[in-house]
């Protein structure tokens, strides 16, 4: 069965109303901002719950796993990355990066963090959460065009301007990203 | 980051699911990022007090009413087939099995999240309730208090 990593693991098991929600809530003031929670709960309302709530306070819900009566809940703690200024110069948008998709010189590197990548991704890419990138930057191809996607476009420019640094000189960072991609996904989740 | 939404919830009732309802939406705003206030008032008051037995000096009418009125929140009854108080057995075994928070741990939760608890004063001398008969920290107000909370409010509910 699918495991996906994450920065920390909340039981929430037996707990009925409302305590999925108050101990999550605990739980996300020690996260740091982009650190993934997984929340595993029984209530049955959670799932409706957890997604209300993540919406009112700014976390991005990425998806709900059910394994017989527990589900199991990913939310992504919100991060300032809306704020930023993008530095890396080279830039495309979805649309274009649909149209590229199927040439084998185009390497699409998504940076977000694996519960992320998981529930949707652009089929064919990779995975490489930002913070592994500085070690496993190695394992790309510094011949092909890389494509670098995150959700809204922040991360994957911090993440286009660590590969430039290592001489990676195709490398486009797509915007906005998976937040707004319309084109195919696959999920590695049921 | 706007600005704190708030929830203020009046607890008017002093039936144990009443109470529960009451605090269950309370903690479940304190969640949301809410300030959160409960004011109790006429009967929401007993689910202040303490269990034991606080010596004050009433007259009659209050020490009839002190003792006709449950002490605490473990003891209140059920809006509805209370049956003598077989009814919250009841209740209390079947929220066990499905593994429920019973109200005296859902005030100590609300206590734990830093949601306001205010008695109602006006109130509090009607019944004859001592300050020393309610649980402790908890703030003691009237009508404008909970006007001054409520007019800017986000959920306003009376229960």
């Amino acid at each position: 069965m699918n495991t996906i990593e994450t920065n920390f693991v909340l039981d929430a098991k037996g707990l009925a109303c409302p305590m999925p929600i108050v101990k999550t809530k605990k739980a996300m003031n020690n996260l740091e901002a982009g650190q993934v929670i997984e929340i595993q709960a029984t209530d049955k309302g959670s799932k409706a719950d957890l997604q209300a709530w993540a919406k009112s306070s700014g976390h991005d819900y990425l998806g709900t796993i059910e394994e017989g009566d527990v589900l199991k809940h990913f939310v992504r703690k919100s991060s300032s990355e809306e704020a930023v200024e993008r530095k890396h110069e080279s830039v495309t948008d979805n649309d274009t990066l649909a149209g590229k998709l199927g040439d084998e010189n185009v390497v699409v590197l998504d940076v977000r963090e694996k519960a992320e990548y998981a529930f949707k991704h652009i089929p064919g890419s990779i995975s490489m959460p930002f913070g592994e990138l500085e070690t496993r930057a190695d394992e790309l191809n510094k011949d092909k065009d890389i494509y670098v996607v995150c959700r809204t476009g922040n991360r994957s420019d911090m993440a286009a301007q660590l590969l430039a640094e290592k001489g990676f000189t195709n490398v486009i960072n797509v915007v906005p990203g998976m937040s707004d991609w319309t084109g195919d996904v696959e999920s590695n989740v049921k | 980051m706007s600005e704190r939404k708030t929830t203020n919830i009046i607890l008017f009732s002093g039936d144990y699911d009443k109470a529960m309802a009451a605090y269950i939406i309370a903690n479940g705003a304190a969640a949301y990022d809410h300030d959160v206030t409960i004011f109790h008032t006429f009967w929401g008051l007993n689910a202040l007090r303490k269990e034991e037995m606080v010596p004050v000096k009433k007259g009659f009418m209050e020490k009839m009413f002190g003792g006709m009125m449950p002490r605490g929140a473990d003891k209140l009854g059920l809006s509805n087939m209370n049956f003598m108080g077989m009814g919250p057995k009841m209740i209390k075994g079947v929220m066990k099995k499905h593994n429920a928070m019973p109200l005296p741990d859902l005030i100590d939760m609300a206590r734990e999240q830093e949601i306001n608890l205010v008695a109602c004063t006006m109130t509090m001398d009607l019944l004859g309730l001592h300050k020393d008969e309610l649980l402790e920290e908890i703030e003691y107000a009237g009508v404008a208090a909970y006007l001054a909370d409520a007019e800017n409010g986000n959920v306003n509910l009376f229960i």
